[in-house]
């Protein structure tokens, strides 16, 4: 037995597919390339891979990752080589090792995502100066408020909501670049079990704050953000105050 | 296809739709090819959802026979579902086939699959989205050909007017003799559909409807069907079949979804045919002979076919899987992938009377599902009438083992309206679903397991072309309805759970599976009313047909509730499927007496199919 720790893309058309489907994606693609999987037991026995965060529909990723364990150990160049084979365009096996099985799993070790969110806006006519000062400002807010559903308790007929301040989730963010109508902020998230904040809600938050700044500057038109494209850099953990990828981080 | 068509952009629309997936075209298995001047660009279009038609084998067949031809790409189609279809509408952009976001408009052939009558509204609908114009006689040179296939078309009249072509029988072989037909005839000077048409009809299997017309009678009935001075002669009107199923294509790879599907696994063929003989049932007629696939040829098949999906389940196709001659080696050979490889096992339609309880042990051993068992009727007179041989003895002795063998859930089929069917009948289907309530109970409780659930559906009676039912009348909706309750009144203990389909639905069912010519006016207008995806209970509307038939002048009364005599001209009389009308009518005789007749393989009842349509003549 060995476990294989992998890192992929999942870019292009495959950041249609959700998470769900990629979990079987991923046995069938495995199956396909004849990759010596070990299974669970039992009566429905599948194969043992865990994956780390699941990706929301529409976002690209360059930092997924799987641990899998194998019946025997083959080279990494070779299992990524011959998966990639079987892979469909848009997930690519791009890095991976053999971990001790007793390390801690994927979902556990995730505290921090990063982001590049590129943004079109109907009236996109500002200029550069006043938007990062929109970004410094909105980072400077004491709190930012979402309302997040409560977790549903047994037999509890409706859903209660609560208010929760993300303002400490917000690590980063900058504007990258400017191309053209195409504004790129980078963002460096909390994620995982210690916090959690989406890039899309960082986004919605962000375009909530922009309207109040907007009615102060008195515009005709209203702010209004057109398209959000949103890609995943890469999954983080902190190890001695330096952020580590989850393959460095083991 | 012409350089001005421009791929349809769809980037912007699909986060905006459930399910992406569906229209993403780039699944495993799938064909992709570089594009020239001579490729005849072919359409498969399923007309429902992605879900449905991705698990259709007959598409995955002819997907793969057509793309391993190299001047020929095949693309998928299926009917958007209604997020996907408002916003093309509302852009106003064709609908375009998944490869590669081609409109339909510039392909050769759009080719449809008539599998269900209630899916004939999408049928137009997938036309009218890729602006192609409905009915034949409205569309130009440029328009594609339609052509349509598949078990409906063995009665294609009420959809006759908006098909260039229909496909009578099996397709592996037409359908590549078509197309090579239309890649000779369209290099000449001055082509012209027509010519192609012409040409076409002297295939055998293939029905040009445009070249037939039809006479009727002052009260509605056929008077006459006749060739028109466009036809060039009858030789089509004939189903095609494969004689022998290990030499026919079979893919040895399947297009693999990225979202669930109705079957999202391998499927073997194990045959073509049934030689049991149900009065009611279609496809037991339409598919004879019955033709078996060898056991060596599966086990390759189910070899080849994990090994290029990747899927991790296998399942048997067929009308009546246990019918296989081979079927405990067959199941043995699975069961071993199984315990290799962790290929689950499915084994649907097995029949109760020849099911032993070492077949359900070995599958057990597998993965234990639910069990499914079709009576279809509740006293033995009536399953006598329907020639349905099954003794409820057969039914209780297999619900016992399977009780004892810890199964808790078993599934009832029934039909309600059949020929001759009376109160008491109806009542035979509580009394029976009762007695095997009893089998669980009169175990003790030690050897069962807890949790009974015993699912009863029935489904109502619809006559079909080429059965020998296809004279009898179908019940009215009242009556539908009121046998419905009966039912639903007498079924109610806890562990039983009565399901049963909507009257209304079997009713256009019922008028478009024996209809005629005209029928094609009133589909036009209940589509034009709004009718689409009718199979679908939440879309279904009866109101809307009810008018269309009305506005159309039409009566759902003449088609669907009406008694046919033996001697009146029927829309599919013109085809030859091989079984003779003096067969069906000699079992629906049999039927009105309660007599059965035995199956094939005991004995042949001389249906006719052997002689015409297979070679090696005498018995099947
Ligand atoms: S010819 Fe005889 S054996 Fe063959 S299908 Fe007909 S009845 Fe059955």
């Amino acid at each position: 037995m060995a476990m294989l720790r992998g890192k992929f893309s999942k870019t292009g058309d495959m950041k249609y597919i959700s998470h769900l489907d990629l979990v079987r994606l991923f046995h069938r693609v495995l199956r396909r390339a004849g990759i010596n999987i070990a299974y669970t037991q039992g009566f429905n026995p599948h194969p043992i891979i865990s994956f780390a965060t699941a990706l929301s529909l529409g976002v690209e990723s360059y930092g997924e990752y799987f641990d899998l364990k194998l019946n025997e150990e083959m080279s990494f160049t070779e299992f990524q080589q011959s998966v990639n084979q079987h892979m469909p365009r848009g997930i690519k096996i791009l890095d991976g090792k053999y971990i001790d099985s007793k390390e801690d799993s994927l979902m556990s070790m995730v505290e921090y995502s990063d982001y590049l969110i590129a943004v079109e806006f109907i009236d996109e006519n500002w200029d550069r100066e006043l938007f990062e000062q929109w970004v410094a400002g909105f980072l400077e807010e004491e709190r930012i408020m979402i309302t997040r559903k409560k977790k549903k308790k047994r037999r509890q007929r409706h859903q209660e909501y609560k208010e929760v301040d993300v303002r400490p989730l917000i690590k980063e963010l900058t504007l990258e670049s400017v191309r053209g109508e195409k504004w790129s902020l980078y963002t460096l998230l909390t994620t995982g079990s210690k916090g959690n904040l989406k890039p899309e809600d960082l986004i919605k938050l962000f375009e909530k704050y922009l309207k109040n700044q907007e009615q102060n500057r008195e515009k005709e038109n209203p702010i209004e953000i057109t398209s959000v494209e949103i890609t995943r850099k890469d999954l983080y953990q902190e190890v001695n105050g330096a952020m580590k990828n989850l393959i460095d981080a083991v | 296809m012409s350089d001005q068509i421009k791929e349809v952009k769809i980037d912007d629309l699909l986060m905006k739709v459930e399910k992406p997936a569906r229209y993403l075209g780039n699944e495993m298995n799938s064909a992709h090819k570089e594009i020239n001047e001579d490729m005849v660009r072919f359409a498969f279009a399923f007309p429902d959802t992605y879900e449905i038609g991705m698990s259709h084998l007959g598409m995955q067949i002819l997907y793969h026979l057509l793309n391993e031809q190299q001047d020929i790409f095949c693309e998928r189609v299926f009917s958007p579902n209604t997020d996907m279809e408002n916003l093309l509408r509302r852009e106003e952009r064709p609908l375009f086939a998944l490869e590669t976001k081609t409109p339909l408009k510039a392909f050769d052939f759009i080719g449809f699959t008539l599998q269900y009558e209630l899916s004939y509204t999408n049928i137009l609908n997938i036309l009218d989205m890729g602006e192609i114009p409905l009915f034949q006689k409205d569309r130009e040179e440029e328009d594609p050909i339609i052509i349509l296939g598949g078990p409906c078309s063995y009665n294609p009249e009420p959809i006759a007017d908006f098909a260039d072509i229909i496909v009578l029988g099996e397709g592996e072989e037409i359908i590549l003799e078509v197309i090579n037909l239309y890649k000779k005839i369209k290099q000449k000077p001055n082509y012209q559909k027509a010519d192609f048409l012409l040409a076409a009809s002297e295939i055998e299997g293939i029905y040009v409807p445009s070249h037939f017309a039809v006479d009727y009678h002052a009260d509605g009935r056929i008077k006459e069907v006749r060739s028109t001075e466009k036809s060039g002669g009858e030789q089509g009107l004939k189903k095609r079949i494969i004689e022998d199923l290990d030499k026919a294509y079979y893919p040895d790879k399947i297009l693999v979804p990225y979202i669930d599907t109705v079957h999202n696994r391998v499927v073997l063929e194990i045959f073509r045919g049934c030689i049991r003989g149900c009065r009611f049932c279609q496809a037991g007629m339409i598919y004879r002979p019955v033709r078996e696939r060898s056991l060596e040829k599966l086990q390759t098949m189910a070899h080849d076919l994990l090994q290029n999906t990747g899927y991790e389940e296998i399942s048997l196709a067929s009308l009546s899987s246990s019918d296989y001659t081979e079927i405990e080696a067959l199941i043995h050979h699975l069961i071993e992938i199984n315990q290799k490889d962790h290929i689950g096992v499915s084994l649907p339609s097995l029949r109760l009377d020849n099911f032993s309880k070492e077949l359900i042990e070995e599958i057990q051993k597998v993965r234990k599902t639910g069990l499914t068992f079709a009576p279809e009727a509740g006293t033995q007179r009536l399953r006598d009438v329907i020639n349905k041989n099954i003794r409820e003895e057969d039914l209780l002795n297999s619900a016992k083992e399977a009780f004892e063998m810890g199964y808790n859930n078993i599934k009832l089929y029934f039909m309600i309206g059949l020929p001759t069917e009376t109160d008491e009948d109806i009542l035979g289907i509580k009394e029976l679903v009762y007695k095997v309530l009893n089998q669980y109970h009169s175990l003790p409780k030690e050897k069962r397991a807890g949790g009974l659930k015993i699912t009863v559906s029935t489904s109502t009676f619809v006559p079909k072309a080429f059965t020998p039912f296809q004279w009898e009348e179908q019940i009215s909706l009242e009556e539908i309805h009121r046998r419905q309750s009966i039912l639903k009144e007498s079924l109610t203990h806890r562990s039983i759970n009565y399901n049963y389909h909507d009257g209304k639905t079997s009713v256009v069912e019922g008028a478009f599976a024996r209809g005629d010519r005209r029928l094609s006016k009133v589909l036009y207008k209940a589509y034009s009313l709004g009718c689409k995806f009718d199979g679908w209970g939440d879309h279904f509307d009866y109101q809307k047909w009810v008018k269309a038939f009305e506005e159309e002048d039409s009566s759902l009364d003449f088609y669907s509730h009406r008694k046919r005599s033996y001697d009146e001209i029927l829309p599919w009389d013109h085809f030859d499927i091989g079984v003779n009308k003096s067969y069906l009518m000699q079992e629906n005789n049999k039927a009105k007496i309660e007599e059965v007749t035995p199956d094939c393989r005991l004995n042949c009842s001389a249906c006719g199919i052997n002689q015409k349509f297979t070679s090696r003549g005498g018995v099947c």
